[in-house]
C-alpha cells in the first residue's frame, strides 16, 4: 500500500520514531515522505535535529565478527533423530522397559496372590482342591461324555 | 528450515554461518555484553535445533521466529544478571576522577551504550531492531508482538530518552570544568 499524503506532523512523527535516514523510514510512505521534505524548509529543520542523535547511535561500532571458535561452538549441537526413529527408541529404551516390565511382574505376583489369598478366605479347601490331585475321583474331573 | 527439522546437520549449519552474526549484533547491541551474547545465541540455535519441527512457515517468517526466541533468552539472561550490572566497555564512576578524566575515559560509544542499557526493555529492543538491525517497522512489530502504531510509540520514546540521557551525561561531565 502506498500512502500519498504526507503531513508536516507525519513526517515529525517518522523522524521522531526512526530517525533521519529515508531507509529507515515505512516503505510506504518513505517516496511520500522525502518528496514532502524536499519541498518544505520546516521538514528540513526537524530532519537536521534527527540527524543528531543518528550521529551519536552510530558512534556505537559495530560488533566484532564471530570467529571460526565461536562457529564452532555453536555447531557443537546435541546428537537428533527424527520422530519415528525417536519414538522406536523411546518405547524401546531401557530406561523405560525395565520399569515397565519390573511393574508387570510386581502387578502379575500381586494379582496372583490376591486370588490365592480370596480364594482360601472364601474355601480352605480350593488350594487342596488345585493342588490335591490324588484325592480327587474321575467324577471331580467331570469327564461327563468323554470316553473312558 | 525443513531440513534442520529433519536432523539434517549441514542444513543447520548453513543456518548459523548464514544468520549468526546477525543475530549476535542483535544479542549483544540489546544486552550490551560480548560473553552474555554468545551465550544468549547458543542457547537459541540449540533451541531451533531442538524444536525446528514447531516452526510454521505460514505463520511467522523465520526471522520473526528466531528474534523472538533470541529476544527471550536475552530477556532471561538480564533477569539472572545482578542488579545495577553495567554493559561491557563501562567502568562505574569514580568519584575521585577529574572530570576531564572521565570524559577521555568515556569515549563516546561508551556513553550511547549506557544509555541504551538504561532504556527500558521493549524500548531498547525497538531501537535494536529498527534502527541496529535495520528491520522493516512491520517485522520489528512483530516481533515486539505489538501493532505498528505502538511500535512507532516505543521508538518516539526511546530516542527521547536517550537523547535526554545523553544530553545529562554531557552536562554532567561539563558541569565540574
Amino acid at each position: 500500500m502506498t500512502q500519498e499524503k504526507m503531513t508536516l506532523v507525519r513526517l515529525q512523527e517518522i523522524l521522531a520514531a526512526y530517525g533521519a535516514k529515508s531507509d529507515r523510514w515505512p516503505a510506504d510512505e518513505r517516496a511520500a515522505a522525502v518528496r514532502f521534505l524536499e519541498r518544505n524548509r520546516q521538514a528540513q529543520k526537524f530532519i537536521a535535529e534527527a540527524q543528531k542523535l543518528d550521529t551519536s547511535l552510530d558512534k556505537l561500532p559495530e560488533p566484532a565478527p564471530m570467529g571460526a571458535a565461536l562457529y564452532a561452538r555453536f555447531l557443537r549441537i546435541p546428537k537428533k533423530t527424527d520422530n519415528i526413529t525417536f519414538l522406536f527408541q523411546w518405547l524401546l529404551s531401557p530406561k523405560r522397559l525395565i520399569p515397565q516390565a519390573a511393574g508387570l511382574v510386581l502387578a502379575v505376583f500381586l494379582g496372583v496372590m490376591a486370588g490365592l489369598n480370596g480364594a482360601l478366605e472364601e474355601d480352605g479347601d480350593l488350594s487342596a482342591y488345585i493342588f490335591g490331585t490324588e484325592t480327587r475321583t474321575a467324577a471331580d474331573w467331570d469327564l461327563e461324555g468323554v470316553d473312558q | 528450515m525443513v531440513l534442520v527439522a529433519r536432523c539434517d546437520e549441514r542444513a543447520y549449519a548453513m543456518l548459523v554461518q548464514r544468520h549468526g552474526y546477525k543475530y549476535l549484533a542483535f544479542a549483544e547491541r540489546f544486552l550490551g555484553n560480548r560473553a552474555e551474547a554468545e551465550d544468549a545465541l547458543q542457547d537459541a540455535f540449540l533451541k531451533v535445533w531442538s524444536r525446528a519441527g514447531t516452526f510454521h512457515a505460514g505463520k511467522a517468517k523465520f526471522t520473526t521466529w528466531f528474534y523472538r526466541i533470541l529476544l527471550n533468552r536475552c530477556l532471561d539472561i538480564r533477569r539472572k544478571a545482578t542488579p545495577g550490572q553495567m554493559p561491557e566497555g563501562y567502568d562505574a564512576m569514580d568519584e575521585r576522577e577529574g572530570a576531564d578524566q572521565r570524559l577521555y575515559r568515556l569515549d563516546g560509544s561508551s556513553k550511547v551504550r549506557m544509555a541504551l542499557a538504561t532504556l527500558p526493555d521493549k524500548q531498547r529492543t525497538a531501537v535494536a531492531l529498527c534502527y541496529f538491525q535495520g528491520l522493516s517497522n512491520r517485522d520489528a512489530a512483530a516481533v515486539l508482538d505489538v501493532n505498528v502504531k505502538a511500535l512507532e510509540s516505543l521508538l518516539v520514546r526511546a530516542r527521547s530518552n536517550l537523547r535526554d540521557r545523553l544530553a545529562h551525561q554531557k552536562a554532567s561531565l561539563l558541569g565540574p570544568l
